[in-house]
């Protein structure tokens, strides 16, 4: 029971805004699509729900064929899915009881029944007493609840999110980030949110599918995709990170040596042989700072931001710039230490790293063990 | 103390340019109605009667005539409303081919005068004309055209553009966001329109049929022409009769006047009562969602095919088989001639008229632009903001209504009184012209004043630049297209203004609108269509003569600004 993509493709012009995309995404899960803008993220979610037409490649939810190329296609009226729009396309006429019952009132739901259903709906997504109001009386909090009230009174079992969250402040963002991956849990509901917000897609979803021009370049659980990247572009879209090139120099057990700058870091990797030219990717989290005698980097310290709780450095190491955290304010050089538990390591040069795409063949997004 | 004065004077001048232009001629309008005197002056000048609402009363013509003005206003705002809305519906969802030509057709439209459209199509269902001698249709056309369906049907052709600019607008504005969301709630296509598309166009609806039903009541070009051929009296028709007949009757008219305001104000109400608190909403998003364009369709460009070619080719058909041919007895190429345009040019009562309507446009266009600009751009919003809410709502006054005033205003016995003879000159024209255009004008330059971020101005000052070069530098460019379609509007609507001019011309000197109904009235139909022609395209020499120098200043800005739109998110 599953959402399949299969070689979905979509141009605009020349340009390719879907390119023969394949991905599986498993029932009862949030999965989140990252990536830079014109990566065709949106493309995919509207091709999902229907309101662009696909212009080859398969959609399949269940045993419900969306579209087969221009042979079959559903109107997004007939796909009983969920939509949750980024300005959340609340009708100004209606009110908020109006809004969630709309959806109940064209599939012929007994009165009754709409209003058992919206006040349901208005006690889980915390609505009471706002059932009258119109959209332009309530905050963005209350129109954001209320969009995806709308968007489950059908009790659809998909619902997409089109960076949904992106309108609102950056408080009420945090919150709303772990009160609907609850609610979507706990109603074991699938759903796929686009976003370009990386802690929005670490926080909500159970597997992050990364795009870059009109392809899926990765598909991973949100630990693996943050700590194990398979690209640059990956890496970044994360986070901040430092991406060091490297060498392979020998094997030690499971893990690869690396030579970085002169020193020789175990990376825990997949093999890889000697010679091979690597890049490392270094979060800020993975490098620290000790009283310690033992051999690090010595780091010129460029740049401090005050982030509150720490600092964050950029500093500069044999040509190279690193960023880690500080509790302290810095001085001019810093000897600064990997834990190489922390770091890893893929191929340089390769399709992957140039984040243009993914191998060929269908991806999954099933979370990692 | 300084801001106190600046407001008085802000106050000040505004309450003189408008009370001059609008609210003496008005108070003088209804004063007629009781004072049957007034225009006469002397002793009698101030004894009050009822006499003339008694007349009207019990007058059949007027009271016939005011039906039919309601019927057809009702009728033709009704179907034009429901028409617009079914064209730009289609037009945003199946659009036709060749995009462009149509929003430039729809302008064309809407700028071109009703009694031209009338005439246009008074000339082709004459006997010899058009439909006669080409189609042989004579007996099918003329029952239907010289009835009040024909007139119904040239009056809603001719103020369809007003629907179908406003629903465009209304539509753009909505995105397709809101479709969207209800077609993934599961509302097929017909209940995605009727249950959130309609009742979000509403106020657009009611705000067209309003405009609409005060632009067929109050419209006298149709009226002096297609509803007069046709038997078919109209009350802004009866009214410029009770003035025209002789001895006039000025307090017959000033009642009419007010019946016809009355109709107009009844709509108005209308309007604002049915607008209920749940259609005031405003749309909530600012970032509008658009689909990439539709496929074209050839239905709705035949549909579209078939509008224009009723509402201007036929009329202009009908102009060039009249002014090409001589005494309407040809029928073949061989018949074609250029007498008419050389009688036309060669006479002076005739080039005269083309002449001093194009000077009176230009004139007119510089005062009123003139005065728009200082009320749209006076630094206290308030005054500014309230001028422009009074002067809306005179734009339901017919111009018609406008004219009457100015006679019973500007020919009033006190001002003879006192020395002040402008009743009878150009000025008196220039003045009435201007109170026609100036909501209009203020409209449109306040709505591009509005539109300037105020957050420019901060930024200019912080970057020190002063008042001048900010209004030089920041204001004028932005304001400047506007300025140029504003000047257009006026330019064009002044060339072939009918209803003000009819009245108030001086002695002699005819307008070419005047001139244009003059011949067609002494059966110079040649003549008469040659004028028209000539009216056009000096109209279309302004527009181009605008185009050109919009492309040469203002060409790369403008298509940077166009393309700021969002499309497809990809």
């Amino acid at each position: 029971m599953s959402l399949t993509i299969s070689g979905a493709t979509k141009r605009y012009g020349d340009v390719y805004a879907l390119n023969n995309v394949s991905l599986t995404l498993e029932e009862g899960q949030v999965h989140a699509i990252v990536g830079p803008s014109g990566s065709g993220k949106t493309s995919l979610l509207q091709a999902i729900c229907g309101l662009e037409r696909l212009d080859d490649g398969v959609i399949r939810w269940h045993n419900v064929e969306f579209q087969r190329g221009q042979s079959h296609y559903l109107p997004p009226e007939r796909r009983e899915i969920g939509m949750v729009f980024q300005d959340f396309a609340l009708f100004p006429h209606l009110t908020v009881g109006q809004n969630i019952a709309f959806g109940l009132g064209v599939r012929k739901w007994p009165a009754s029944r709409v209003k058992q259903r919206v006040e349901e709906l208005l006690t889980l997504l915390h609505l009471e007493g706002l059932h009258d109001r119109f959209p332009h009386e309530l905050s963005g909090g209350q129109k954001q609840r209320t969009a995806v009230a709308r968007a489950l009174a059908p009790d659809p079992r998909l619902v997409l999110l089109d960076e949904s969250l992106s309108s609102l402040d950056a408080a009420l963002r945090r919150t709303l980030q772990h009160e609907l991956r609850d609610l979507f849990k706990s109603l074991n509901l699938t759903a796929i949110l686009v976003t370009h917000d990386p802690t929005e897609a670490l926080v909500m979803a159970d597997n992050i599918a990364v795009m870059n021009q009109g392809h899926v370049i990765s598909v991973d659980s949100p630990q693996t995709l943050y700590e194990r990247p398979q690209s640059a572009i990956a890496a970044e879209l994360m986070g901040m990170v430092s991406l060091w090139p490297g060498v392979v120099v020998g094997t030690h057990r499971d893990q690869v040596v690396v030579d970085l700058g002169g020193h020789h870091m175990a990376i825990r990797c997949p093999a890889m042989a000697p010679g091979t030219p690597v890049t490392t990717v270094i979060r800020p989290s993975s490098c620290y700072v000790s009283a310690s005698q033992e051999p690090g980097f010595e780091v010129t310290v460029e740049q401090v931001r005050y982030l509150g709780d720490y600092f964050l450095v950029t500093g500069r190491a044999g040509g190279e710039t690193l960023y880690f955290y500080l509790n302290r304010p810095p001085k001019d050089i810093e000897t600064v230490h990997f834990d190489a538990e922390r770091l890893w390591c893929y191929p340089t040069g390769g399709a992957e790293s140039q984040g243009r795409r993914a191998p060929e063949g269908e991806q999954s997004l099933i979370v990692a063990p | 103390m300084r801001a106190l004065r600046n407001r008085a004077f802000g106050w000040g001048t505004v309450l003189i340019i408008l009370g001059v232009l609008l609210g003496y001629p008005l108070i003088m309008l209804l004063l007629q109605a009781v004072f049957p005197g007034l225009q006469v002056g002397g002793s009698g000048a101030l004894t009050p009667s009822f006499q003339a609402f008694v007349t009207f009363i019990h007058d059949p013509l007027s009271l016939s005539a005011m039906a039919h003005t309601a019927v057809l206003a009702l009728s033709v705002a009704t179907l034009a409303t429901i028409a617009g809305t079914l064209l730009m519906v289609l037009f945003h969802r199946r659009p036709p081919r060749w995009r462009p030509l149509w929003p430039m057709l729809t302008w064309a439209l809407f700028l071109a005068p009703s009694f031209v459209i009338a005439e246009g199509f008074d000339l082709m269902g004459m006997p010899n004309g058009l439909f006669d001698r080409v189609f042989g249709l004579h007996n099918i056309s003329v029952p239907l055209l010289f009835s009040p369906y024909g007139v119904g049907f040239v009056l809603g052709i001719r103020l369809l553009p007003i629907a179908m600019i406003t629903i465009d607008s209304a539509l753009r504005g909505m995105g397709d966001e809101f479709r969207d969301a209800a077609r993934t709630l599961g509302a097929q296509s017909w209940l995605v329109y009727l249950r959130v598309v309609l009742p979000l166009l509403r106020p657009a609806l009611m705000a067209t049929f309003f405009v609409i039903f005060a632009e067929a009541a109050g419209d006298f070009g149709v009226a002096a022409t297609l509803g007069y051929d046709s038997h078919w009296l109209l009350l802004s028709y009866l009214i410029y009769q009770s003035l025209s007949t002789f001895p006039a009757n000025f307090g017959l008219a000033a009642v009419q006047s007010m019946a016809l305001m009355g109709i107009v104000a009844l709509a108005q109400l209308l309007e604002k009562t049915t607008a209920s608190k749940r259609s005031r909403f405003s749309v909530l998003h600012g970032n509008r969602h658009v689909h990439a364009a539709h496929q074209q369709s050839w239905l709705t460009t035949v549909l579209f095919a078939i509008v224009f070619a009723m509402g201007l080719l036929i009329p202009l058909l009908s102009y060039l088989w009249i002014a090409l041919t001589r005494g309407l007895s040809g029928s073949g190429i061989g018949q074609l001639t250029l007498h008419n345009f050389v009688l036309a040019l060669h006479t002076p009562m005739l080039a005269g008229s083309l002449s001093r309507s194009v000077e009176y446009s230009l004139a007119v266009a510089v005062v009123a632009l003139s005065i728009g600009l200082y009320l749209s751009a006076m630094t206290d919003r308030e005054v500014s903001q309230t001028v422009t809410r009074w002067l809306t709502a005179t734009i339901a006054i017919p111009g018609l209504i406008l004219g009457i005033s100015y006679i019973f205003a500007w020919n009033a016995g006190w001002l003879t009184n006192i020395g002040l003879n402008i009743y009878g000159t150009h000025w008196v024209l220039i003045l009435a012209y201007t109170a026609g255009v100036l909501p209009f004008v203020v409209r449109m330059l306040g709505a591009a004043f509005a539109q300037i971020d105020p957050n420019l101005m901060s930024a200019a000052r912080a970057l020190g630049v002063g008042r001048a070069t900010r209004l030089w530098r920041i204001t004028v460019p932005l304001v400047l297209p506007a300025l140029g379609s504003t000047f257009l509007l006026v330019v064009t609507g002044v060339l072939f203004e009918l209803p003000a001019s009819e009245l108030l011309y001086p002695a002699g000197s005819p307008t070419l609108a005047v001139e244009i109904v003059h011949q067609f009235h002494n059966f110079n139909y040649g003549v008469g269509a040659a004028l028209t022609l000539m009216g056009m395209i000096v109209a279309l020499a302004f527009t181009a003569a605008w185009r050109l120098v919009e492309s040469r200043w203002m060409g790369s800005w403008r298509e940077a600004r166009s393309s700021t739109e969002r499309r497809d998110a990809v």
